[in-house]
C-alpha cells in the first residue's frame, strides 16, 4: 500500500523542495562570484575563456616585420603563378557558376547568383572615414574619459553598429608590426610625427600620437556557410564584408564626433592583419585555418581594426583551449578540397611560401591552391570555416558543455573532434553541408545570425 | 518557466517514491536514479536545443547518447526496487 501523505506532510516536503529549488537557481552567482558579473559588463565571456599575459601562438616578434599586403595571394597572386594562369583562373572564378547554373548544378541557380551579387552591395570605406560633426563644429569640448570608459563606451557604440565582440591593442615596438607597410592599393602606410593623419597620391600617414586599434568582429552565419562552397555560402561571407564596411564608416563618424581620430581599412583586409590583431585583442585564438576562432562564434566572424587616438585600456589574449584543440583536430584540413591545410599536429615556424610572412608558430597554408580552388567553384570556397567544430551555434547546452572541457583539457580533444565530426559533418568534403534549395524556405533570422550569443545584456 | 515545471515533475516523483512504504531503495539506487534523471534532462535539454538549431542528425545522436545511460540506469534501480518489494511481501 502506498504511504498517504498527510497535508502537514505534504506542504513540509514542498517547502523543502522550494527552498531547494530556490537555493539552486541562485547558486550560479554565487559560485561564480561578483568578479564574473563584473567582467560580463564588459565581455560576458564563461570561466575557461581565461585571460593570458601571451597568446597561444608562440611569436617570435624579433623576425615580424610590417607586411607588404600585395604579396598575399589577393593582390600577390602573379607572385607565385603565371599571370597568364591568374587571368585565366579568375575569367574562370567569374563566369564558372553561370555555367553551372545552366548545367543546373545544386545551390548555382540564377536566385543563387543574385544573393551572392546582392550580397556585397553596401556602403563604401575609406582611411580617413566620412565628414562628421566634431565637437569644434558644436562648440562644445571633447569627449574625456578614462581609458577604462573610453572601452567600455567604444564597445557599446561597436555593439549598437552592428559589432559581435570587440578588443583593443595599444601599439608597441611589436604590435605596431601588425601594420601593414603597403596597402592592398599599393599605397604606403606610415607612421610619422604629425598631428593630423593624412592620405596622398601613395601614402597613408598615422600620427604617433594615435596608438590605440580597436579590433571588433562580425558574425556570419553559419546556416549560410554550412552551404560552402556554393553562391549560398560565399554570399554570407560577403554580407559581413558589406555589414562591416557600414560599421566602420558609422565607428569613424562617431570617434571623429567625440573629437578624435579614426583610422580605418581603406578597403578589405587593408591596414593590419586581422587575425593577428584579433589574437592579441584576446577575440580569440589562431587556428589551423590560420585565421581566428573565437569562444563565442568559432570562424564565424569577420575580423576588422581601426587606429585611433582616443586612449583605451587593452584587453589581454586568451586561452580557451582552442589553439590546443586543433593540435588533434584536423578536420578542416581533411575537408579541404584542395589539401591547402596542414596535416601536421604541431604548428611550426616554417612557411609554405612568400604569401606566408613568418615569425609565428602556426600551420601555414598553401594559398595558391586554395585560391585556384575558388576558380574551380566559382566562389571563395569557404568550406574549412563551415566544418570547423567550433563553428555550432552556441543554443544546445552540449557546446558549452564541450567549449567548458577543451578549456580545461586537452585529454579528451581528440576523442571530441571525431564526435563532433560524426555528429555534425557527412557526405562529400567538397559539397555543402546543408541542402541549398532547404536554405531558400528556412524562416531565417536577420542577417541569419543570433545576435544574443556571447551578450550577457542582449 | 519549463525548468520549474521540470524542477517540481522530478522532486514531485522523488517524494512519492521516498513515501511507498512497498519500495525500499538503498543509498546507492538513489545515487543512480539521480543520475539517470541528470542523463534524462541532457537528453530532453540536447535534443530540443539541437533541434532548434536546424540540426536533427545531432538531436538524435545526443538523444540516444544521453538517454541510453538513463534508461540502463533506471532499468537497474527499478529491477532493484522489484526485488525489493517481493522481498517485503514476504
Amino acid at each position: 500500500m502506498p504511504h498517504n501523505l498527510s497535508r502537514r506532510e505534504f506542504l513540509r516536503d514542498m517547502g523543502l523542495f522550494g527552498v531547494g529549488a530556490g537555493v539552486a537557481s541562485i547558486a550560479p552567482v554565487s559560485l561564480f562570484g561578483e568578479d564574473w558579473l563584473d567582467k560580463a559588463g564588459l565581455a560576458s565571456r564563461p570561466p575557461w575563456v581565461r585571460e593570458v599575459d601571451k597568446p597561444t601562438v608562440e611569436i617570435d616578434w624579433d623576425f615580424i616585420y610590417r607586411f607588404d599586403e600585395r604579396n598575399t595571394v589577393r593582390r600577390g597572386w602573379n607572385k607565385y603563378v603565371s599571370q597568364e594562369e591568374v587571368d585565366r583562373l579568375g575569367a574562370q572564378q567569374r563566369t564558372i557558376g553561370n555555367q553551372y547554373a545552366l548545367e543546373g548544378r545544386p545551390g548555382y541557380s540564377i536566385r543563387d547568383l543574385a544573393l551572392y551579387s546582392a550580397s556585397g552591395v553596401g556602403a563604401t570605406q575609406s582611411f580617413l572615414g566620412p565628414d562628421a560633426q566634431t565637437p569644434e563644429d558644436r562648440g562644445v569640448p571633447r569627449w574625456e574619459g578614462s581609458p577604462e570608459d573610453n572601452a567600455a563606451m567604444v564597445r557599446a557604440a561597436l555593439r549598437s553598429f552592428g559589432a559581435s565582440t570587440v578588443g583593443f591593442v595599444e601599439l608597441d615596438e611589436n604590435t605596431e608590426k601588425l601594420i601593414y607597410a603597403i596597402d592592398p592599393d599599393g599605397k604606403k602606410v606610415e607612421f610619422q610625427d604629425v598631428d593630423q593623419p593624412d592620405e596622398t597620391e601613395d601614402t597613408r600617414v598615422i600620427p604617433r600620437k594615435a596608438r590605440w586599434v580597436i579590433v571588433w568582429t562580425v558574425q556570419m552565419s553559419s546556416e549560410g556557410m554550412t552551404r560552402c562552397p556554393t553562391p549560398l555560402g560565399a554570399a554570407t561571407t560577403s554580407l559581413a564584408y558589406a555589414r562591416n564596411r557600414a560599421i566602420q564608416g558609422r565607428l569613424q563618424s562617431f570617434l571623429k564626433g567625440i573629437g578624435y581620430m579614426a583610422l580605418g581599412e581603406a578597403e578589405t583586409n587593408a591596414l593590419g592583419i586581422a587575425p593577428a590583431f584579433g589574437v592579441m585583442a584576446g577575440l580569440g585564438e589562431l587556428s589551423r585555418l590560420n585565421r581566428l576562432v573565437t569562444p563565442e562564434y568559432g570562424p564565424m566572424v569577420r575580423v576588422f581594426k581601426l587606429v585611433t587616438d582616443l586612449p583605451l585600456a587593452p584587453t589581454k589574449p586568451i586561452n580557451a583551449g582552442i589553439m590546443n584543440f586543433c593540435k588533434a583536430c584536423k578536420t578542416c584540413a581533411e575537408y579541404c578540397p584542395s589539401g591547402s591545410l596542414s596535416f601536421d599536429s604541431e604548428p611550426s615556424y616554417e612557411t609554405r611560401g612568400g604569401w606566408n610572412r613568418g615569425g609565428v608558430k602556426t600551420w601555414y597554408e598553401n594559398s595558391p591552391t586554395c585560391r585556384a580552388y575558388w576558380a574551380e567553384v566559382g566562389t571563395n570556397c569557404g568550406i574549412c570555416f563551415s566544418v570547423c567544430p567550433f563553428s555550432v551555434k552556441d543554443k544546445a547546452l552540449i557546446h558549452k558543455m564541450v567549449k567548458g572541457i577543451v578549456g580545461v583539457t586537452p585529454i579528451f580533444d581528440g576523442a571530441l573532434a571525431s564526435l563532433s565530426r560524426t555528429t555534425y559533418l557527412g557526405g562529400d568534403a567538397d559539397k555543402p553541408q546543408k541542402d541549398t534549395e532547404e536554405w531558400w524556405e528556412l524562416d531565417y533570422a536577420e542577417l541569419g545570425i543570433d545576435t544574443t550569443v556571447g551578450h550577457k545584456d542582449a | 518557466m519549463t525548468t520549474l515545471i521540470f524542477g517540481l515533475l522530478i522532486g514531485a516523483g522523488f517524494v512519492y517514491l521516498y513515501s511507498r512504504e512497498d519500495i525500499k531503495l538503498t543509498w546507492y539506487d538513489w545515487i543512480l536514479l539521480a543520475v539517470a534523471v541528470v542523463f534524462f534532462l541532457l537528453a530532453i535539454v540536447n535534443f530540443s536545443q539541437s533541434r532548434a538549431e536546424l540540426e536533427p542528425k545531432a538531436a538524435n545522436i545526443l538523444l540516444v547518447s544521453f538517454g541510453l545511460p538513463g534508461v540502463i540506469l533506471t532499468a537497474v534501480v527499478a529491477v532493484r526496487a522489484w526485488r525489493s518489494r517481493e522481498a517485503l511481501a514476504e
